[in-house]
């Protein structure tokens, strides 16, 4: 058997162990409590008999016995709002049953499975709007496999700078915690100028203007979410500072033009597809704008005519595109970089 | 007294949750909050003077990354697939669980919800193939948590096909 130092296997006890509150029932192969210990009250165990196991812990109905079994149930919570690992197993012909206290688990796998359920339903409650706005243009569309149409769009892309780099020094309840304050305001500008989010990957987002019906032109709204999206990350990061808090910046880049755009995938996993040159050049601009900076293509500016005052032109290349792009700036011009 | 598990399966935010508030506290929010592991609640009711003890297991929603634990399943009398009205994926999912709690467990009552039914404007299931699960045996009942309808009705069946087997 593997021999450890004793320091090693205090600590290991502690950490898995004996902070977690544990406590244990040992019950006959009849179904018998035998006998039992630990921190039973706090899990809302408590006046236990010796006797039939029966409605003592309701929780072990159709449990026992486990004839030889063993059973993990991780993250079982009852009326009590305690989670609790349940460890289930049979030695010295009896059957045992650990509890340990699972609150840290629960609540980290809480922020992550929340976060990742919302943004599914969020697609998906983007799809349908998206069904509904094509429907009302086309007489009798198919319902699950709309084709891939061109239209005009603009496209924004936003990322979220430094938060990988934050994400390798944080626990992944912090990152995801951080992640979603931002995240929230950045999908909620998209969502009021009716926008569609179209990807969110990593750091990075992307939205369609154009889809969904609105009062003005695409690129107008457009520029209106990204400016929207600068003033919450602004005053998000004010608020961070004062709390001495990490701080991230975002940069935005938007273009305007025919892209094709539809549903992709069967019923059983639909996603948002939009695909063209303003994809990829919105997705250009934003790499190279700098911090707080919003960048747009010529097709976005002559469109946007209301939104003109915010922009000028600068004189900065485009490293991935061949052909010079005109590209105008909320920050004033700035050296080609 | 008689105890029954009974176990909520379905795909995740298609009201398993909810329809248990509903039934045991009668309370309905329109939040949603994820399911981490599964939350235990009981219910006595009384049926044909028999009471009878429901321990009710809701187990987390499936997704793409996180597989239904079949040891959560052990020592079930019945169980609910639970499928969101609006989300047609759901229902999918659900005959794909149905299957694999089948092989986990045997064949032991269960009853199919489809949830939501106050969104019956915003449904997507394909009549088509209810019908067919309804032709292949299966109670279907159609819920809403939110309302309550279909919500007692459905307890109380599942209850009372557990103590005819």
């Amino acid at each position: 058997m593997l021999t450890l130092p004793a320091p090693i296997l205090n600590y290991l006890l502690k950490t898995t162990f004996v902070d977690r509150a544990p406590a244990y029932l040992c019950v006959s192969q009849e179904g018998h409590l035998i006998h039992w210990g630990g921190h039973l009250s706090e899990y809302g165990i408590s006046d236990l008999q010796p006797g039939s196991i029966g409605t003592q812990v309701f929780f072990l109905e159709g449990l026992l016995p486990l004839n030889g079994a063993e059973l993990f149930l991780p993250c079982l919570k009852t009326d009590i709002g305690r989670s609790v690992d349940v460890y289930l197993f049979s030695a010295e012909s009896c059957d045992w049953v650990l509890l340990l206290d699972a609150t840290a688990d629960e609540q980290q796998r809480e922020l992550l499975q929340q976060y990742r359920n919302q943004l599914s339903l969020l697609q998906k409650d983007s799809i349908r709007q998206i069904e509904r706005s094509l429907r009302s243009s086309h007489p009798s569309p198919p319902r699950f496999t709309l084709p891939l149409e061109r239209k005009n769009l603009t496209i924004l892309a936003a990322e979220l700078r430094g938060l990988m780099s934050f994400s390798e020094q944080q626990t992944p309840d912090a990152v995801f915690r951080v992640f979603n304050l931002y995240l929230r305001t950045i999908i909620q500008a998209i969502a009021t100028e009716a926008g569609l989010v179209d990807r969110l990957l990593g750091e990075a987002i992307t939205a369609c203007f154009g889809v969904l019906p609105a009062t003005s032109p695409a690129p107008t709204h457009a520029i209106q979410a990204g400016l929207k999206i600068l003033t919450a990350v602004q005053q998000i990061n004010h608020l961070r500072q004062a709390r001495q808090q990490p701080t991230f910046e975002i940069g935005i880049g938007i273009a305007s033009g025919s892209t094709a755009f539809g549903i992709l995938g069967d019923r059983r996993h639909r996603v948002l597809g939009a695909i063209g040159y303003s994809v990829n050049l919105a997705t250009a601009l934003q790499q190279q704008a700098n911090p707080g900076e919003i960048l747009i293509d010529e097709n976005t500016f002559n469109q946007a005519t209301l939104m003109q005052q915010h922009f000028s032109a600068i004189d900065r290349s485009i490293l991935q595109f061949a052909q010079p792009v005109k590209i105008y700036s909320t920050s004033g011009g700035s050296s080609n970089e | 007294m008689i105890q029954k598990k009974v176990c909520m399966v379905g795909a995740f935010a298609t009201g398993k949750t909810s329809l248990v508030a509903r039934y045991v506290r009668s309370i309905y929010s329109a939040v949603y909050q994820t399911t981490v592991g599964v939350k235990i609640d009981k219910k006595v009711v009384q049926l044909n003077e028999q009471e009878l003890t429901l321990i009710l297991w809701d187990l987390h929603g499936e997704d793409d990354f996180q597989k239904l634990r079949l040891s959560y399943l052990r020592g079930s009398s019945g169980y609910f697939l639970v499928v969101d009205g609006t989300r047609q994926e759901t229902f999918d999912k659900a005959c794909i669980l149905q299957s694999q709690v089948e092989e986990a467990i045997g064949t032991i009552p269960f009853i199919l919800l489809l949830n939501k039914v106050d969104l019956k404007d915003n449904w997507e299931l394909d009549n088509a193939v209810v019908a067919e699960v309804r032709d292949r045996g299966w109670i279907v009942i159609e819920s809403s948590a939110k309302t309550g309808t279909g919500v007692e009705e459905a307890f109380m069946t599942l209850s009372q096909k557990m103590l005819e087997v």
